[in-house]
């Protein structure tokens, strides 16, 4: 069971470099929503783990949170050539 | 009976997590944007649902289970609408895919004989 999150991890290491060496934005958006998505993945693996419901509480709201905030990035953006 | 349940979840999850590295191998590995899209966000998906269902088999049926059920559907349908918002911001941007021979509205396509041109 550690050694999924160990691996999940190593994961979010590999694709946290589109995130700081992106040439342009929107790779690193990706690379930020690829990142959410293992972390509500080991949160959910840790509730299941230790029998706490707290933390998929957490994984649902930091999901919904990821989305709105990315949704309101790709908004931003594609307003710009509409001039 | 609960042992055989436990390998059985244990294998399903270490597929989906072996599928979530290669998606982040992608990530790192292609050299445009709607590439990189392409190989994140539906293997993403595919992977965090495939990890959700192998806890799902090693809960058992609680409100634990139920909460997860509601996480998988909420992931099913929203990270397509982020990976389409995406796609769909950086084309009003002006960014032509590297595959040749694909159409654009705004921009006549040229032909690269450099196929693999960094951004």
């Amino acid at each position: 069971m550690m050694i999924l999150i160990y691996l999940l991890l190593i994961t979010a290491i590999l694709s946290s470099y589109r995130l700081f060496v992106g040439p342009t934005i929107q790779n690193r958006i990706v690379a930020l929503s690829s990142i959410s998505i293992i972390f509500i993945v080991i949160l959910a693996i840790y509730s299941i783990q230790y029998n706490n419901m707290f933390f998929l509480d957490v994984s649902i709201a930091f999901l919904l949170l990821d989305f709105i905030g990315v949704i309101a990035f790709t908004k931003y953006l594609g307003k710009e050539d509409k001039k | 009976m609960n042992i055989i349940l436990e390998y059985i979840s244990f294998f399903i999850m270490s597929i989906g997590c072996i599928v979530m590295l290669f998606a982040a191998l992608g990530l790192y590995r292609f050299p445009d944007i709607y590439m990189r899209l392409h190989s994140s966000s539906k293997v993403n998906t595919g992977g965090a649902m495939t990890i959700l269902l192998g806890l799902i088999l090693r809960s058992g049926i609680n409100t634990l289970s139920v909460k997860i059920l509601i996480l998988i559907i909420l992931i099913f349908i929203l990270t397509p609408v982020l990976s389409h918002a995406i796609a769909r911001s950086a084309h009003l941007q002006g960014k032509t895919p590297i595959v040749p021979f694909t159409s654009h509205p705004k921009k006549e396509y040229e032909y690269d004989p450099e196929f693999l041109r960094e951004e």
